[in-house]
């Protein structure tokens, strides 16, 4: 996980949200309100072409990596059936003292070009 | 906006495995002990994202899905299996703490006004 990722393009694709995906959300949150709640969080941005997909990316050690923060900037929830534009790119890359540090954004939009949702993720990994 | 405080869980490992099916992230470290212990883990740990999602459901649950512009989840020790949180509303948001007091979420957020 190296300072040269920095402006890296990890993944660009196309995909329909499904009422599926939302019940499996849901299904995992397991409350009354799951079924709301999916509709704001269906996609854990940096996986969305899979984690597999994500570490070889990334190149990320996994037993030595830590996810920092989580943020989420919502235009509205999202909603089964829309086509859905994803991209997944690193915004920053660094170093401070022994750990590096991957700021992964990902972006949903719709297919008026809409930000649905912009994800920020900060990865961090432990040298040695 | 003013929260109530909440609680959320216990955390389970089928929780967590269908966390991971829905969101495609089968990193070992949330399904494999042994892989866990081996990154100096006691056990598998929750994904983060999973345990925003909980803490975000407590949120929703008192002021509705549309309610949100924005949410940021520090996350500041790891959620074990079994682990039931306690959800208090900060100046800026929540803080989640474990059994033992200790707190694993930070989260500032910012509502539709």
């Amino acid at each position: 996980m190296g300072e040269s990722l920095k402006g890296k393009l990890l993944f660009e694709l196309e995909e329909n949200l499904s009422g599926h995906q939302l019940g499996m959300l849901a299904h995992a949150i397991g409350s009354p309100s799951g079924e709301q709640t999916a509709t704001l969080v269906p996609y854990f941005g940096p996986s969305v072409a899979g984690e597999r997909a994500l570490v070889d990316a990334l190149k990320i050690d996994l037993k030595k990596a830590l996810l920092g923060t989580q943020s989420y900037e919502w235009g509205r929830p999202f909603r089964p059936g829309e086509k859905l534009r994803i991209r997944v790119y690193v915004d920053d890359a660094y170093a401070k003292g022994n750990l590096r540090f991957a700021v992964v954004v990902s972006e949903f939009k719709d297919e008026l070009d809409e930000l649905i949702c912009r994800q920020r993720t900060v990865f961090i990994e432990r040298e040695g | 906006m003013e929260l109530k405080p909440f609680k959320v869980g216990p955390i389970s490992r089928l929780q967590i495995a269908r966390f991971g099916c829905a969101v495609r992230d089968f990193n070992p470290i949330h399904f494999d002990d042994d892989f866990a212990r081996s990154a100096g883990l006691p056990s598998v740990i929750a994904h983060g994202p999973l345990t925003a999602s909980l803490v975000l459901d407590g949120i929703v649950a008192q002021v509705g899905a549309e309610r949100l512009r924005s949410m940021e989840a520090r996350f500041t020790a790891p959620v074990r299996p079994g682990d039931e949180l306690e959800v208090t509303p900060t100046a800026d948001g929540v803080e989640a703490r474990n059994g033992e007091g200790q707190v694993v979420l930070v989260a500032r957020l910012q509502f539709v006004s």
